[in-house]
């Protein structure tokens, strides 16, 4: 059902699912660079650009803004795979935060992430899910282009954390980590 | 504690995202065009109700290479890009100065102006005033043209 794929080794790995031709993180700057696929996910949702808290953004330039921020964090990661572990002030522990599980409980979008759209402050809404086993240790499960409110965010979340879910049940299965492991879900 | 020995047995190095990311970033300016054509292609398709597959057929290429296209990740050629304004009468390349905000009326406007400055240099110095033109813009690019064709 899973394979794993090494993308930088001792600290970024990614879940290879079954199903799919390449691994989760591998897909998802694949997505992101893919224009046909942007453009039919925005036309799907843009109902959720056409409003104040995006600022109105046409999928024109939410197309050319996820790209923009992709390939952002795309260089960051490269910089990082690079360096390696070598620097502590550069690693993955600075582009992951903790999982904010408000957004799986509930639609409103929490107040901390109003300014993802607007100024120098904004927010990405692009999302890598993974687990973190050890300090700079990472296991990408998945990923997604966060809109929210109106969005069936719920649907589309909780399937996210129910692959979160079960890749910790493959690793407690595999000898990986232990039952009771400090694991934590993170979001990039 | 995890270990990580036994993720290291269990993983392979079958990922391709570091070659492609590097592939991406080594690309990324003629991407970045590409990228752009892809956007006014698509919409343009969707606005129309043109299919890939019939797009293909006006620009006599196949449909898995219009496909590459409006993915966005075709280094295309002039003459594609040409095959592409003519079938769907859009604008994929403007020069310099231009810009895809220019509205198509503005546009027409300057191409009356330019036809002025070939015909009759006094005509289009008065026009200026009239079509509200930023002198430096004026300077830069009537006259540059003037010189060019008339050996100013």
């Amino acid at each position: 059902m899973f394979a794993v794929e090494t993308i930088i080794e001792n600290s970024l790995y990614a879940i290879k699912y079954e199903r799919n031709k390449r691994n989760e993180f591998s897909k998802l700057f694949k997505e992101w660079s893919d224009i046909e696929y942007l453009e039919s996910f925005f036309e799907k949702h843009k109902s959720d650009l056409q409003k104040e808290f995006y600022n109105f953004i046409s999928i024109e330039d939410a197309i050319e803004q996820t790209i923009e921020e992709a390939d952002e964090l795309e260089q960051k990661v490269i910089k990082i795979a690079e360096n390696g572990k070598t620097n502590n002030l550069q690693n993955l522990q600075t582009l992951f935060k903790p999982l904010n599980k408000k957004d799986f409980e509930k639609y409103p979008i929490p107040d901390y992430e109003k300014t993802k759209v607007y100024g120098s402050a904004q927010k990405s809404w692009l999302r890598i899910y993974a687990i973190r086993i050890e300090s700079n240790v990472f296991i990408v499960t998945g990923g997604a282009i966060k809109l929210t409110e109106t969005m069936n965010e719920r649907e589309h979340l909780q399937k996210e954390l129910n692959k979160l879910n079960q890749v910790k049940q493959f690793l407690i299965d595999e000898g990986i980590i232990e039952n009771d492991s400090i694991i934590d879900f993170i979001e990039f | 504690m995890a270990n990580i020995n036994k993720l290291n047995n269990l993983a392979t190095n079958n990922s391709n995202w570091l070659e492609e990311a590097k592939n991406r970033q080594k690309n990324k300016e003629w991407l970045k065009h590409s990228q752009k054509i892809a956007i006014k292609v698509l919409r343009t398709l969707r606005e129309k109700s043109i299919k890939q597959k019939e797009l293909a057929a006006m620009i006599s290429v196949t449909p898995q290479q219009v496909n590459k296209i409006v993915k966005g990740k075709e280094n295309l050629t002039l003459e594609t890009i040409s095959k592409l304004e003519n079938a769907l009468e859009i604008k994929l390349i403007f020069s310099k100065n231009e810009s895809k905000s220019i509205s198509k009326s503005f546009k027409i406007e300057k191409e009356y102006v330019y036809f002025h400055i070939y015909s009759n240099r006094e005509t289009i110095v008065n026009k200026k005033t009239d079509y509200n033109l930023n002198t430096e813009y004026f300077n830069h690019n009537c006259v540059n043209e003037k010189s060019a064709n008339y050996g100013y």
